[in-house]
């Protein structure tokens, strides 16, 4: 049992060592040091306000343009008045 | 998205327009089925927008403003289509209705092209840093559609109807110059607004919420640009002085 468990301590410690030579190995990165530090992710993270003020102004968009349109309708008999 | 779909979608918008106002039997039900069938793609468009859809891959949750936005911007660029086909077709051969039809999809066009463009100013913030750039997108975008409130501004400044529509037809073939640049300034210049998106490079369901999306403002377009028609018919009906039993049928037609 003891040899069992020296043998799989030894083994983590050998795959350990091969990772973190594989790691030393790799090509070094394109951009300067510390950049990752200075950068974001990558990924836009929240901003669930941007897109409830978006869908606010799609649906605002068709209402109130609905409103004008119904506040402006031709009347269905148009007034003697305005026509000579 | 297929290089087809936006004749496709004209092709689709005008024959219903056409349609609506070219059958006197169409013109009571059609536009209130189009209204409440947009209405109720607008509920699920809200629901799949906001829920269903997968977040984008780079700009996450904010990336589910592409589906009123895009669909929003397709719409006025048919609105302005409409406008230079009547515009055009009014040149060739005089017609009060062609001419009210122009009126009709410009002031809609810049409706959706306002709010298209106010949505994207929103998109803008989280993922560029700022809520507007002088980008070539953004720049063709703001001079097409100052150009088509000049157009409008130049129809309400202008009293006699023959001239008013002669003079705004001529606006209105300028200002479509515009157009194209809008849609090719993403390929032609560097520009931090991203290029189309084609089938290749959207998720089918972010694809199948777009077209939702797309259709969904399609009766919208269909129902404002045949009511502000109404409108239109029934302004030239009075600046013409036409008699009230011809003004009536005028209206009507």
């Amino acid at each position: 049992m003891k040899r069992t468990l020296v043998n799989v301590v030894a083994l983590g410690l050998a795959l350990a060592a091969r990772l973190g030579v594989a790691q030393d190995a790799a090509p070094p990165q394109q951009h300067p040091v510390g950049i990752e530090k200075a950068m974001p992710s990558g990924v836009v993270s929240g901003g669930w306000g941007y897109v409830y003020a978006a869908y606010a102004v799609a649906l605002g968009g068709l209402v109130l343009y609905a409103v004008s349109l119904w506040t402006r309708r031709p009347s269905a008999q148009p007034p003697q008045g305005d026509l000579p | 998205m297929p290089y087809w779909s936006p004749l496709a979608l004209l092709a689709l918008v005008l024959g219903v327009v056409i349609t609506h106002l070219a059958v006197p039997s169409t013109r009571g039900w059609m536009w209130m089925v189009a209204g409440g069938l947009g209405m109720l793609a607008l509920v699920a468009l809200i629901y799949l927008g906001l829920v269903w859809a997968p977040p984008e891959a780079f700009m996450s949750d904010v990336g589910r403003i592409l589906y009123v936005h895009v669909p929003y911007i397709w719409m006025c660029m048919l609105a302005f289509t409409i406008n230079v086909g009547c515009a055009i077709a009014y040149l060739m051969k005089k017609s009060w209705r062609t001419d009210a039809l122009a009126e009709a999809s410009a002031e809609v066009g810049v409706l959706f092209g306002a709010g298209g463009v106010l949505m994207g100013s929103i998109w803008a913030r989280p993922t560029w840093g700022v809520w507007w750039d002088w980008d070539p997108r953004l720049i063709a975008t703001t001079v097409m559609l100052l150009s088509y409130v000049g157009y409008l501004a130049f129809r309400s400044f202008t009293e006699d109807p023959e001239r008013r529509a002669t003079w705004s037809a001529a606006v209105s073939i300028l200002g479509y110059v515009s157009l194209p640049i809008v849609w090719f300034s993403v390929r032609w210049w560097n520009s931090l607004h991203q290029v189309q998106s084609t089938t290749q490079t959207l998720d089918s369901a972010m694809r199948i919420v777009m077209w939702w999306g797309t259709v969904t403002m399609l009766f919208f377009l269909f129902v404002f640009i045949v009511k502000r028609y109404e409108i239109a018919r029934s302004r030239q009906s009075s600046a013409l002085e036409l008699p009230p039993e011809a003004a009536r049928q005028e209206v009507a037609a």
